[in-house]
């Protein structure tokens, strides 16, 4: 019996051989008992390996899914809601024309007092800085005239207190003077005395 | 494709070709973070299955992901992504196996060069026990059934076993015309089935009865 080749087997066996081929194979092994046995043996022994799993690795994304789904489900929701509003909206011209109406006179109102508030402001602000520097001046100016007060006290303390000694140098030389002139009146007097009881005897 | 994308996000998302581009001409890491989501699993369990290790298995993801950056520069537009990815992890595995099988090599000349004989049972010796293989005896005996086929016949049933890639598909990957998979999965088959025949016929231990009370 010619048998097929053994490469023939192996699409055979894993169900990837073509119809007519599958058919031709099976017609052999019902006529052959090796070829038989042998692809038997085969089945057998890729059935065995099913008996060593690998288990599958926790994974990060089992716990990320469910966040995603819930993010997704609301974007739904809120995507929903929005469409609903969309379509059960009253006219959108006139409401806009009568939103920009008052929002334009809101923003006016709002403008104008905002200007108001500001001038106030300013004014407030301009005669406070004039205050401030009237006082800076006066305060200035005082200070400048106790200045000068304090230099013309202190010149004519200055000049005082030179004539006061000027008088007491003038009185110590009239009392010396007066010394000198008493004592030599003294003199002439003794001398008119003695000249004079001269002249008796 | 990763399983387990909402719908949602679906709808948001762009194809892993636009993405890869994105990543290959604007640096784009959210582009970059989206096909590591993706493909993180079904590349983690390539490794896992390629080398017997769920550790290495989630280390060389992390080296493939890394690779697949690096080689952005080589994607080309007009080329699938998978098929890009795909070949970039398998490169990885073999490169780690290689690394083992050259550490194990030297071990063994330091040894005198005696027993080189469980040279291409790697990974035989490494329990993992965060493996669903381990405390589940047919599974560890599959682990390491398939440790002892030779990479290319263990790649070609692990892509279409466990990945479910069409036989076509695999030949794109690993740039072989599709009768040379179909003749390595063949191969691997019947290897697999010799390891794993003994199994089928030993008769499961039954439970011990408990002994039967003596009646006097």
């Amino acid at each position: 019996m010619k048998h097929p080749n053994r490469d023939e087997w192996a699409p055979y066996v894993f169900g990837e051989a073509t119809g007519v081929e599958a058919r031709r194979l099976e017609a052999h092994l019902e006529s052959c008992a090796e070829c038989a046995a042998e692809v038997a043996g085969w089945r057998r022994s890729l059935k065995m390996l099913d008996s060593w799993s690998v288990p599958a690795t926790p994974r990060a994304r089992n716990v990320i899914t469910p966040v995603f789904r819930w993010a997704v489900a609301a974007a739904v929701v809120l995507a929903a809601g929005v469409a609903a509003g969309r379509m059960t909206a009253p006219d959108a011209k006139a409401m806009r024309a009568d939103v920009e109406a008052s929002v334009k006179s809101a923003v006016t109102a709002e403008f104008q007092q905002a200007l108001a508030r500001s001038e106030a402001r300013l004014a407030a602000a301009a005669e406070e800085n004039s205050r401030d520097l009237l006082r800076t001046f006066s305060e200035t100016m005082e200070g400048a005239r106790e200045e000068d007060k304090q230099a013309m006290l202190a010149f004519v303390q200055e000049q005082q207190r030179q004539v006061d000694a000027r008088m007491i140098a003038l009185r110590r030389d009239m009392e010396t003077l007066a010394v000198t002139a008493d004592q030599e009146f003294r003199q002439a007097k003794f001398t008119m005395t003695q000249l004079a009881a001269r002249g008796n005897e | 494709m990763a399983r387990g994308i909402s719908t949602l996000s679906l709808l948001f998302c762009t194809t892993d070709e636009q993405a890869m581009l994105r990543v290959q001409t604007q640096d784009d890491h959210r582009a970059f973070a989206q096909l590591v989501e993706r493909w993180e699993e079904p590349i983690r369990r390539l490794c896992t299955r390629m080398v017997g290790d769920a550790h290495k298995g989630e280390d060389l993801k992390q080296e493939a992901f890394a690779r697949l950056f690096a080689k952005r520069e080589h994607y080309q537009p007009t080329a699938r992504f998978s098929t890009f990815l795909w070949r970039i992890a398998l490169n990885a595995c073999y490169d780690e196996l290689r690394r083992v099988k050259r550490r194990a090599e030297s071990a063994l000349e330091l040894d005198g060069g005696e027993a080189l004989e469980g040279l291409d049972e790697i990974g035989m010796d490494s329990d993992d026990p965060h493996s669903e293989a381990a405390g589940n005896e047919e599974a560890e005996m599959v682990r390491r059934a398939l440790l002892k086929l030779p990479e290319m016949y263990r790649t070609v049933l692990v892509l279409r076993h466990y990945e479910g890639l069409k036989l076509k598909k695999i030949a794109e990957i690993l740039e072989i015309p599709e009768g040379t998979v179909n003749s390595r999965m063949a191969e691997a088959l019947a290897k697999l089935t010799r390891l794993l025949e003994p199994q089928f016929r030993e008769p499961k231990p039954s439970p011990p009865r408990p002994r039967e009370a003596l009646v006097l």
